[in-house]
């Protein structure tokens, strides 16, 4: 069987370290300019040369966003910036405008394109259109069913992206501006104020909802990976340290089990579980092997719960005490069942008997955010681990 | 001056009449989201017609596809598509390819690309009027303006309305009158069975444009408007018709809040 790339989205540099650290095989990253997510935090060229050296010590990869809808004002700085990022050695860059897949060509730029999902590629007739522009590998449109997969890969042979798991246009990617008609903020330019999850009034009791569950495709892996898609793909790029470490962490566990042939069901079901919760949106398998309907949709406005699953990081373990430092991130206290997850341990269950704050005074409760207390845990932790509240299996 | 060239979108509001300055083009059924009637090449019988593919195209569609290709009558003078698999599909044959990719024409370095392949390319009427003029100055060749009709601002595979009313047992209806609940925006949704096209309800018109050079076609969408061919260039000529907008044309967008 062959490898498949997990690939993951990275808001900043932390978030790119938990990322890696968490079983990322990449991460995709945006810039501070021609990115769809205009309002996030983004790369500098000198954190993207950061990110890039990170990487590839680890012997992992970055690639960068350069997907926008280019108006006239937007293309003064491209080529630059596009020969900054061929000298900085990113792994490749995901654009969509026909511009940037020019210019890299006429100009011999060193650079790999990535096709963005923006280009709503469904069919192995678009994908060769693509090709012709040395374009290497698809991000295809998260409507492409099994067919359209298994398809173009026969007949291109490019490598192919999925998105796997997480939120999802109500349109096809880039095909909507509602965002720059109701708020003014220019979607395919990475403004867009998701509007697709608002209500309207259809003249009937019940107001008119077009809002898409999330997606999840965890039991289509192995299907995926038949079809010959090269690289699972995580949305989420706006999303903090916890969704990340989360969804990255249950999915690679389940790549290594299925690539060694033993994910079973129930464990599918459990990280499905885990996966429902972090995200406060239930998800669905969507386009891949039919056409979404009545049940992957939302109708009663944004039905999302509140999520404070994620009680605190580890900060530091001393193996010698056995006494964890720990930041709060949502109210824990004595008598929580918790539990403790991350890259290098298995996910392990505790009862809180006692909290400590900095000074070693026994507390009844971490209720400040970010506070520091200190727990006596048996088996050890590392930086970076989490805790979270104990989900049954 | 050159006479303006139109483009008429076919609806069931259309004559057909024939005109020096218009060409008609016809959304192709089984291969068009958002119009309340397409047709199917039998049905086409006016000389130099336009088939018009407006759907992104799932793979299966093109075995469907190749045979119309295989069977396309000489009064068809070209094709107008969003998939870029459609053009790889005719590149080879003597008909107008034209690009009428939604919202991604919004510059003339990317306009100008795509000239490189196709004939002709519409110009989103995303942008600015001045956009508009500097994307008009500097393409390599005479493009495609969007004069008058609704904006289609969402196509989605979804089938929207039919979930809609299925979840609350409501009658099924192919179109809907929707209002956003904050801004009380009117919209039109419009479904068949390949997805749903959100429109602005009111008619766009790019009336500012009317003497814009470099223009191989003015282009009208009738669908949802129960005007005909004359009417509708009146309409933009004359910016006669009333509410009506003209949308991003004076209303530049923003996309970085801080």
């Amino acid at each position: 069987m062959t490898n498949i790339e997990l690939l993951a989205p990275a808001g900043d540099l932390e978030k790119l370290k938990i990322a890696f650290l968490y079983g990322a095989d990449a991460v995709y990253i945006g810039g501070e300019h021609y990115s769809l997510r205009a309002n996030a935090q983004n790369f500098s060229l000198d954190e993207i040369k950061q990110a890039v050296e990170y990487a590839h010590k680890l012997n992992k990869k970055v690639y960068v966003t350069v997907n926008i809808i280019f108006h006239n004002e937007d293309t003064a700085n491209l080529r630059n910036y596009l020969i900054k990022l061929s000298q900085l050695k990113v792994d490749a860059i995901i654009a969509s405008d026909l511009y940037v897949l020019d210019l890299i060509a006429k100009e011999k730029i060193d650079l790999e394109v990535h096709l963005s999902t923006q280009a709503s590629v469904l069919n192995e007739y678009a994908a060769l259109f693509y090709k012709s522009y040395n374009v290497k590998r698809i991000v295809l449109a998260r409507e492409a069913n099994e067919n359209d997969i298994k398809k173009i890969k026969e007949k291109t042979n490019l490598d192919l992206e999925c998105f796997i798991h997480g939120a999802m246009c109500t349109s096809i990617s880039g095909r909507c501006i509602m965002s720059n008609v109701l708020t003014n903020r220019d979607a395919n330019r990475g403004g867009c104020a998701q509007v697709c999850r608002w209500t309207f009034d259809a003249g009937n009791e019940m107001a008119f909802s077009m809002s898409s569950k999330d997606l999840n495709l965890i039991f289509y892996m192995q299907k995926m990976l038949d079809l010959g898609v090269n690289s699972f793909k995580i949305e989420g790029r706006m999303r903090g340290i916890y969704y990340l470490a989360t969804v990255i962490l249950c999915y690679r566990r389940m790549i290594d089990k299925l690539l060694s042939k033993n994910l079973t069901i129930e464990e599918s079901n459990y990280y499905l579980k885990v996966l429902n919760r972090c995200a406060n949106r239930e998800s669905a398998p969507q386009f891949l092997t039919k056409l979404p309907d009545v049940k992957d949709q939302y109708f009663l406005g944004r039905q999302e719960e509140s999520n404070q699953d994620f009680l605190g990081l580890v900060l530091d373990y001393d193996s010698k005490t056995k006494i964890a430092t720990i930041e709060e991130r949502n109210l824990f206290k004595k008598g929580d069942k918790v539990e403790f997850f991350g890259p290098q341990i298995a996910t392990k269950s505790y009862q809180i008997d006692a909290i400590y704050d900095i000074d070693n005074k026994l507390i009844e409760c971490a209720n400040h955010p970010r506070m520091i207390v200190k727990l006596k845990i048996d088996y050890p932790l590392k930086k970076y681990d989490m805790m979270r509240i104990k989900i049954d299996k | 001056m050159k006479q303006p060239n139109f483009l008429i979108i076919v609806s069931e509001s259309i004559s057909l009449k024939k005109y020096d300055n218009v060409k008609y083009v016809f959304p192709l059924s089984s291969f068009c989201v958002g119009f309340t009637k397409t047709y199917n090449l039998n049905e086409i019988k006016v000389q130099d017609a336009y088939l018009y593919i407006n759907r992104i195209l799932n793979t299966s569609d093109f075995k469907n596809l190749q045979e119309i290709i295989k069977i396309l009558p000489s009064n068809i003078k070209g094709i107008i598509f969003e998939d870029m698999g459609v053009y790889e599909l005719v590149k080879h044959l003597n008909i107008e390819k034209i690009l009428y990719a939604l919202h991604a024409n919004c510059s003339y370095y990317t306009i100008n690309a795509y000239l490189e392949k196709v004939d002709s390319v519409v110009i989103s009427p995303d942008i600015t009027l001045e956009e508009t003029k500097e994307i008009l100055k500097n393409a390599n060749k005479e493009v495609i303006l969007y004069a008058l009709g609704h904006l289609n601002y969402m196509y989605s595979r979804r089938l929207l309305n039919s979930n809609y009313a299925k979840y609350f047992n409501y009658e099924p209806k192919k179109i809907l009158n929707l209002k956003e609940n904050v801004t009380k925006m009117p919209f039109i949704s419009l479904e068949n069975e390949y997805g749903t096209v959100l429109y602005d309800d009111k008619i766009y018109n790019a009336h500012p444009l009317k003497d814009a050079t470099n223009v191989k076609y003015f282009l009208i969408n009738s669908v949802l408007t129960n005007l005909d061919t004359e009417d509708l260039i009146a309409s933009f000529i004359n910016d006669s018709l009333t509410n009506t907008t003209k949308r991003f044309l004076e209303q530049k967008t923003i996309y970085q809040l801080k």
